[in-house]
């Protein structure tokens, strides 16, 4: 072996080692710094959809006049809730995400409402309503995924759609919803149909009606889910924008 | 050269120890996909059910069919019944729902069949016209989504009401299934009675559902393997009409007249149609070797297509009409075969113990049906070969035809006195088609015209 040769591994295996202990050091210093948020408590219920998932449920919101189960057709677009602009939080906004004064709200159950949070409420550029420095819920992306599960919680009560048959079940439909402010629906869309099996073409115009029908029939659900969602009625315009998929992919 | 290796060692051990560091600083935070969809569920495979309350008529007038407001409560029972049959839907009435008023045909009242847990709602009338036909207006909706799926209205002749019962419980079973019409079809099979050392055999027709049943011959001479011709203009079937061996005929429907495939004495049986209806498949035995044959409907020289020591028999064509299906002892056992229109490229396609016979090539064209001769069951395998699987249980099965949609598979039950069922080859839901006698060696029409 050369002296280059014997330089070079020499170098490798020092290199090596210097690394290890950086990675050692990292871990163990990491360890020490990263201070995890407390543990938030939970408790389960036996009934899931009409209850909110979310860990901070605000008072549930009264019933509506409306029928409570019986089938509503879907409503076309309103004005108010037309399909806006899905405006995603402004970097104003991200940093109140990282707030400890919001984890320490989401643990114990409360909405933080302070006005130390300097929320723009412009910054979310869907509600005119809200006035400036009108207190702000936690609208980051935990709590978007938060409001995301109890959506899916709600609609998973529809899926058991009876199947033209078993094969089927490889065809998946995704309709992309826009809610109301009061929880209704405001649009539902067929954005795809997926199916990659031509000998199955003749169940999609049927895998696209029970995809339908998952939200048709769990639309109240839905409604009642988001309305005791915390913030809900201020939060931003792409909150109330959904895509779900029927049948869901293994 | 040498001195470079050193310096991109030394700069690669640099890169590793300084990595990790530099991504704890460029991880960024996880964000929520926006455009990830909810997922829901996996859907069930179940009986859908479906609600069919009496259909109304605008006027009730007599017809030579019946009243309009009678025929009207025949119509949903039929739709019921059909639906019901095929093994995926629960029919919820006609007996026992709300009445429907005529103008309430295409504005249903909701709320009412809302609270029967029926996810449809089959709705319709019965109407005479002027003409002296009759109208069957056939409407399906979604219940919960309060929106029309389908309509459709039939005009036909009094006699043909049943028919337009049948058109409508297909346009029902198609919109919902996505699968292929098969009510408004026709059987034709062979009419069994008598003891079994002199039974009569007769040929018979009558719809898939045992209506409008009626005997195209005496009894005189015994019939076996009916088939209906693709353009529905002819069937032919085996018979030993006058002579000591087997001849396939030919019979006219329209007609009513009779005459042998191929001329001459020879022994000739198993036929079956090309897709076209131009050609018949069929065996027969010269100088003491079966080998399968095809010919022109219309007559001709017959085309010798396997050629083979050992019975091969029963060919049935691929719905492209390509390929053929058949069964053959060649191998000591009876097994099946698939080969080119033309005869060549034969090759075995079943493996498995005991024999496989009468196989039947699916009008979708993915599988094949067969009887399992060693514990006489009906089976269906792709036309590779791979995925066996049988459809039917207990008691003595044979003889399987598919209806033209691909779904159903009918065929004898009972060695003795012989009865028709249809199996759904997805669901396995069976059902009986009930005949004024025995029967055997069902055959499917195509749907009708």
């Amino acid at each position: 072996m050369e002296r280059t040769a014997r330089i070079g591994i020499g170098a490798a295996v020092a290199g090596h080692a210097a690394l290890l202990v950086l990675m050692w050091f990292i871990v163990i210093r990491g360890n020490s710094e990263l201070a995890l948020p407390p543990a938030m408590e939970v408790s389960y219920v036996d009934e899931v959809g009409p209850t909110s998932t979310s860990p901070n449920p605000m008072p549930a919101a009264a019933p509506p006049a409306a029928q409570e189960q019986g089938p509503v057709e879907l409503a076309a677009p309103s004005p108010e809730a037309g399909p806006a602009p899905a405006a995603a939080p402004s970097p104003a906004a991200a940093p109140a995400r990282q707030t400890g004064g919001q984890r320490d709200a989401r643990g114990s159950g409360e909405v933080s409402r302070s006005p130390g949070l300097n929320l723009n409420p412009n910054s979310f550029g869907d509600d005119p309503q809200r006035a400036p420095g009108a207190p702000a819920a936690n609208y980051g992306p935990g709590q978007l995924r938060s409001l995301r599960g109890a959506i899916g919680a709600a609609l998973d009560y529809c899926r058991r759609q009876p199947l033209p048959a078993r094969e089927a079940v490889d065809i998946h439909v995704d309709y992309r919803v826009t809610l109301n402010r009061d929880g209704t629906v405001a649009s539902a869309q067929l954005i795809r149909v997926t199916n990659n099996d031509p000998s199955l073409e003749r169940y999609e115009t049927r895998m696209r009606d029970l995809a339908r029908n998952v939200l048709t029939q769990c639309q109240e659900r839905v409604r009642r889910a988001v309305l005791q969602y915390p913030g809900w009625d201020e939060a931003p315009a792409n909150w109330r924008q959904f895509t779900y998929q029927f049948p869901r992919t293994n | 050269m040498k001195a470079l290796q050193f310096r991109h060692m030394l700069l690669a051990a640099a890169a590793l120890a300084a990595a990790p560091a530099i991504a704890q600083e460029t991880q960024p935070q996880p964000q929520p996909d926006e455009d990830e969809p909810i997922r829901v569920g996996e859907g069930v495979v179940t009986v859908q059910p479906i609600a069919i309350p009496y259909m109304p008529t605008p006027a009730a007038t007599d017809t030579p069919a019946g009243n309009t407001q009678a025929l009207g409560q025949q119509v949903a029972q039929i739709v019921a019944t059909d639906l019901g049959n095929s093994g995926l839907f629960t029919p919820i009435g006609p007996g026992g729902l709300p009445a429907v008023s005529f103008p309430q045909v295409e504005a249903p009242d909701f709320g009412a069949f809302s609270s029967t847990g029926a996810q449809n709602l089959v709705q319709g009338f019965v109407q005479a016209n002027g003409n002296g036909t009759l109208t069957v207006g056939c409407y399906l909706f979604d219940v919960s989504a309060q929106s029309q799926l389908a309509r459709q209205g039939y005009v036909v002749q009094p006699r043909d009401w049943r028919r337009a019962a049948h058109r409508c419980a297909d346009s029902i079973y198609s919109r919902l299934t996505g699968e292929g019409a098969y009510f408004d079809t026709r059987i034709v099979y062979v009419s069994e009675t008598g003891p079994a050392r002199r039974r009569i055999k007769r040929l018979a027709i009558m719809d898939y559902d045992g209506a409008n049943h009626r005997f195209l011959t005496n009894g005189q001479y015994t019939v076996l393997t009916p088939r209906f011709a693709p353009d529905q203009r002819t069937i032919t079937f085996m018979t030993y009409q006058g002579v000591d061996q087997p001849r396939v005929m030919v019979y006219d429907i329209e007609g009513g007249r009779v005459r042998p495939l191929v001329p001459g004495g020879a022994m000739t049986f198993a036929p079956r149609y090309a897709p076209d209806s131009s050609r018949i498949i069929f065996s027969m035995a010269v100088n003491g070797n079966t080998d399968i044959y095809t010919i022109p409907v219309a007559g001709g020289t017959p085309t010798r297509l396997t050629n083979t020591a050992g019975i091969d028999t029963g060919g049935s064509y691929s719905p492209d009409g390509r390929k053929i299906v058949f069964e053959s002892d060649r191998s000591g056992s009876q097994q099946l075969y698939v080969m080119d229109a033309d005869g060549s490229n034969q090759r075995r396609i079943s493996f498995g113990g005991g024999g496989y016979a009468t196989p039947v090539w699916s009008p979708r064209g993915d599988l094949i049906a067969y009887t399992r001769t060693g514990i006489f069951q009906i089976g269906v395998m792709t036309p590779a070969g791979s995925g066996a699987r049988t459809l039917t249980s207990g008691g003595y099965a044979e003889g399987p035809s598919w209806a033209p949609n691909g779904r159903a598979v009918m065929f004898t039950r009972g060695a003795s006195a012989g009865q028709l069922w249809y199996v759904d080859v997805a669901s396995g839901a069976v059902r009986q088609v009930r005949t004024p006698l025995g029967g055997s060696d069902p055959a499917w029409s195509p749907l009708r015209n």
